[in-house]
């Protein structure tokens, strides 16, 4: 007699909250972008940090769940690099933009990478308390930068998260041309 | 004319969204590897070893802005050279101007060469598009790809801060001498270098 799936990506042993936050530690690929936004938002301002912080974990939950509905989406792999390249470069370039296209950009990744990560929990029967642990994690991660960034006062903090920004461009373009290879 | 570029560009995206991928079972995987192969392979390149302190070193004469845009600009620049190494793209003469970057930086930082900074910068822009097309070119099938490239990026930026760090002495007047013979030393492996390709 067939038995329930019980897929999980990471399994802790604590249980499914636990295992989406662990899942969603072990994704550098989700991570950075997350860190290039907060660094963008902070570096823009009080109102675009909160519109990420905000908006980000809601997309994120949001379309995790669409994710669980649908499934994986067969996308080429190379489309992982444009979160790191786009939020990078914007970070990198110190670029000026409204606070509502600070929150357009968290809805998009939100909505990207809440799907990803929703997709992949299609097939756990427990798949929504493992989708909440991660968008917590991501709440945390992207509420730390963003404010982390707001408080630089020095000339030379700001320069280096933006040096972060431009390395984690740096590594989406060159992620880029090896998924198109 | 525009309509048909806006149709060419939507026929790009879809075709790119609906291509299908490689196969990817255990990601994750490999990812301390592909950081540490990744983070070693600038390293073990003299002609880019030099060159990338070189930039720093250049900056740090030059003073602000120079001294923080470029490690912020250069990583972009050389990853798009990577780009189109990793695509396969044909780029002649790569060698030479590999060892024509160390040749000129360290001739720049000799002589205290002080040009515009768009100059300066376009400059140093040809070179990063060299270095990361010759490494792009030679990356390794069969890394994580993600791990790799982070390592290749940081291990380059903080080349670029040991040259920034070197430079700082620049603000002594004993320091001058010291950068600029630092200049002066990699202006001779530029050379040597050179010498290689072109014989």
């Amino acid at each position: 007699m067939p038995v329930d799936a019980s897929a999980h990506l990471v399994n802790t042993g604590l249980g499914p909250i636990y295992d989406g936050i662990v899942h969603f530690a072990m994704s550098p690929e989700a991570i950075l972008p997350i860190v290039a936004l907060g660094i963008f938002a902070g570096l823009r301002g009080l109102n675009h940090a909160r519109a990420s912080v905000l908006i980000l974990p809601v997309a994120w939950v949001a379309f995790g769940l669409v994710g669980m509905l649908f499934g994986p989406l067969a996308l080429n792999p190379a489309i992982e690099s444009l979160p790191l390249l786009i939020l990078g470069a914007l970070a990198a370039a110190d670029i000026r933009m409204p606070a509502w296209g600070t929150g357009s950009l968290a809805l998009l990744l939100g909505a990207f990478e809440g799907y990803n990560f929703g997709s992949a929990y299609s097939a756990a029967r427990d798949g929504f308390p493992a989708l909440t642990g991660s968008a917590g994690l991501v709440f945390v991660l992207i509420a730390f930068v963003s404010a982390a960034v707001l408080k630089a006062k020095w000339d030379w903090t700001r320069i280096a998260v933006r040096v972060v920004g431009s390395w984690t461009a740096a590594s989406g373009m060159l992620l880029l041309g090896w998924g198109l290879r | 004319m525009r309509r048909s570029a806006l149709r060419g560009m939507g026929l790009f995206a879809t075709a790119f969204l609906l291509s299908a991928g490689v196969a990817e079972a255990h990601v994750g995987t490999g990812g301390a590897s592909g950081f540490a192969t990744g983070f070693i392979h600038p390293i073990t390149g003299l002609d880019h070893v030099v060159a990338m302190i070189a930039v720093g070193l250049w900056g740090a004469q030059l003073g602000k802005p120079a001294i923080w845009m470029l490690p912020i600009t250069f990583p972009l620049v050389m990853a798009f050279g990577g780009f189109l190494g990793l695509l396969g793209v044909s780029m002649p003469g790569v060698e030479i101007g590999i060892a024509l970057s160390g040749v000129l930086l360290g001739a720049a930082v000799l002589t205290e060469t002080r040009p515009p900074l768009f100059a300066a910068a376009i400059l140093v822009g040809i070179f990063a598009i060299f270095h990361g097309y010759a490494h792009g070119a030679e990356l390794p099938l069969g890394e994580n790809a993600l791990f790799f490239s982070l390592g290749f990026v940081i291990a380059t930026g903080l080349l670029h801060a040991v040259g920034i760090v070197i430079g700082l002495l620049y603000q002594w007047p004993w320091g001058k001498n010291t950068v600029r013979a630092a200049g002066g030393a990699i202006g001779a492996v530029g050379a040597v270098f050179l010498w290689n390709a072109l014989a």
